[in-house]
């Protein structure tokens, strides 16, 4: 539950400001001048703060929509992400979020529209390419989406826009305002899935690995296009028997014919993020075991990440045709 | 540690004998001490308020970790006299710069912006409360620690009805000690951050041996850190004498780099 709400003075009377602070009505109320202020600050702790997070209203200026970078695509000609919101309500241990901000409250960027119309310049700019829009970079896309209703309000651009898809990524099994709705063709909801020994290790506050394939066998059946997103491999002792298990229990549920796409990535962190992640956590396993540092980018050795690449790509591609698989890099 | 910051012995007074605080002799600025907390009394205004802060921070070693609260009287438009606030926002008067302490889990106190003025006023303009110290507070415990361990609390002194002339010694003493178990209650639960913060972020016994029995490089140090944080994660074996074969700070890394790389990493 948000018990505080700091508001950008500049969007008190924001409609959407009034419909969240109805909703948190207990919560404490601070006027600031810009989000910054709290967000950015030195000398805070994202670890303490992630306890008890609270919700930082705000506009947002500029940078609506992003090229994403090289290696970030699933088959579109152009590829771009956007984030409505900065930060998330799980507490994964790997996540780069925790090395890239110094806060750990969420910043929610009420002024949707703008984002849109950005999302729409582009696509029209690009009639003849297929342009894909990632959500969920900076945030998971649906877990705080009966607050937000981001992508309720998002999804009819994408029904206007033919050459335009939109890439939802979550851990979260908020799918309800997917459900109730009719389906949206271009639309891909990609689920970080884990072996359910990593989720329970480092991946807090999130639903359990059999709850995301509930959640994709509801979105299956209505004839949602899935994603599936193995990204970031981690590495543990056992790791070839629970990756094995995880890929079988995620097939033997959803149809290679429903997925649009499955990637699979190694864990790579640039450096400095790395660092500030184990200032905030020096007791974290995982940060523990062989991480290297190779040019600025804190990863497995080679070794190990072609050993753990090699042998999940060896156990997807026994469930799905080779097209619709996107290693990362 | 918690460093309790007020500008006036009145203001400190029911917090000494709350704490049984002792004066310390041959110091600087008054200050009193038990062996978790340390109180300074720093004087009226912000130039008051950095120099005790900065004074008391480089006295007691320059320590991490610690918590820091200012405690003092502050005037509002209507609020009633006597009662107490946890300060959610503080402005400079002067150069207009935020500040906002972080938000403690289960505190039952009013909550209020603070304006921080150079002198003394007897119109409030805004909702604020306004006092001469909590923005140099702010700004000089934000350079020392991290705003989780950074707490300000202001008790009414003045408002439009019974004006700043009228404080007095006494009356401010009884205004602090009226609100006692209230400021308790956030020292309790500013303490409970502290020692968390302690627990994962203070210095392992076994570095502090090991720097007391060979002699480190800055660069070593950092790397002997970090590796006997991993040793500890993996193998949770923190004794002294799985080193003892060592014969100087280069054979400690070296064996410690070695023993990590067959440890195991299994989640169950």
């Amino acid at each position: 539950m948000i018990q505080t709400i700091y508001i950008e003075e500049e969007i008190v009377d924001h409609p959407r400001v009034e419909q969240f602070l109805t909703r948190f009505k207990s919560a404490e109320k601070i006027v600031c001048n810009h989000y910054g202020e709290i967000f950015n600050r030195k000398a805070q702790n994202f670890r303490f703060q992630k306890k008890n997070p609270a919700l930082i209203l705000a506009k947002k200026h500029k940078g609506y929509v992003l090229p994403a970078p090289d290696a970030y695509s699933i088959g579109g000609d152009k590829n771009y992400y956007f984030s409505h919101m900065m930060n998330c309500i799980y507490d994964c241990r790997y996540c780069f979020l925790q090395g890239m901000y110094r806060s750990a409250n969420y910043v929610l960027f009420v002024n949707y529209e703008d984002t849109h119309n950005e999302i729409r310049r582009i696509a029209n700019e690009h009639p003849e390419k297929s342009c894909h829009f990632f959500s969920g970079y900076d945030c998971d896309s649906l877990a705080l989406e009966p607050v937000t209703q981001f992508v309720e309000n998002t999804l009819p651009l994408f029904d206007e826009l033919a050459n335009a898809w939109i890439e939802l990524r979550t851990k979260s099994t908020q799918v309800r305002s997917l459900l109730e709705r009719s389906v949206v063709n271009n639309c891909v909801v990609a689920f970080s899935l884990s072996p359910d020994n990593i989720v329970k290790n480092l991946e807090d506050k999130t639903p359990s690995l059999q709850k995301r394939i509930e959640a994709m066998k509801k979105l299956q059946d209505k004839g949602w296009a899935l994603g599936l997103r193995f990204d970031p491999l981690i590495y543990s002792n056992n790791y070839q028997q629970s990756y094995a298990e995880m890929f079988r229990q995620v097939f033997d549920v959803i149809s290679s014919d429903n997925v649009h796409s499955v990637s699979l990535g190694n864990f790579r962190m640039p450096e400095k993020f790395f660092k500030n992640m184990i200032k905030l956590y020096p007791d974290e396993k995982m940060f523990a075991g062989p991480l290297l540092e190779k040019e600025g980018v804190t990863s497995y050795p080679d070794h190990l990440e072609q050993e753990m690449m090699s042998f999940c790509e060896q156990k997807i591609l026994e469930f799905i045709p080779s097209e619709k698989y996107f290693p990362c890099h | 540690m918690l460093y309790i910051v007020c500008a006036l012995h009145c203001e400190a007074k029911p917090l000494i004998d709350f704490y049984k605080l002792s004066a310390d002799t041959d110091s600087t600025f008054t200050i009193f001490s038990s062996q978790d907390v340390k109180l300074i009394i720093a004087g009226i205004g912000k130039v008051s308020t950095a120099a005790a802060m900065a004074y008391l921070y480089a006295k007691d070693g320059e320590k991490k970790n610690v918590g820091w609260l200012n405690v003092g009287i502050a005037g509002h438009k209507k609020f009633s006299i006597g009662s107490l606030h946890n300060i959610n926002k503080v402005t400079d008067a002067v150069s207009l710069i935020n500040w906002y302490p972080a938000r403690l889990p289960n505190i039952d106190c009013e909550t209020s912006p603070c304006i921080t003025v150079d002198t003394p006023v007897d119109v409030y303009k805004s909702q604020s409360v306004y006092d001469m110290e909590a923005s140099a507070f702010m700004a000089t415990a934000l350079r020392f620690s991290s705003n989780e361990l950074i707490q300000v609390l202001k008790i009414i002194s003045d408002n439009e009805d019974n004006h700043v002339e009228n404080i007095n010694k006494s009356m401010v003493k009884a205004l602090v000690a009226k609100n006692i178990e209230d400021i308790n209650a956030v020292v309790f639960a500013l303490q409970q951050q502290i020692h968390e913060f302690s627990v994962i972020y203070g210095d392992n016994e076994l570095y502090l041996e090991c720097l007391e029995k060979w002699h480190f490089s800055q660069y070593q140090k950092n790397a002997l850190q970090r590796l006997l944080q991993r040793w500890r994660v993996l193998t949770n074996d923190m004794r002294l004498e799985m080193l003892e074969q060592c014969k100087d700070s280069k054979a400690v890394i070296a064996f410690l780099e070695d023993e990590l790389e067959q440890c195991i990493v299994e989640f169950s």
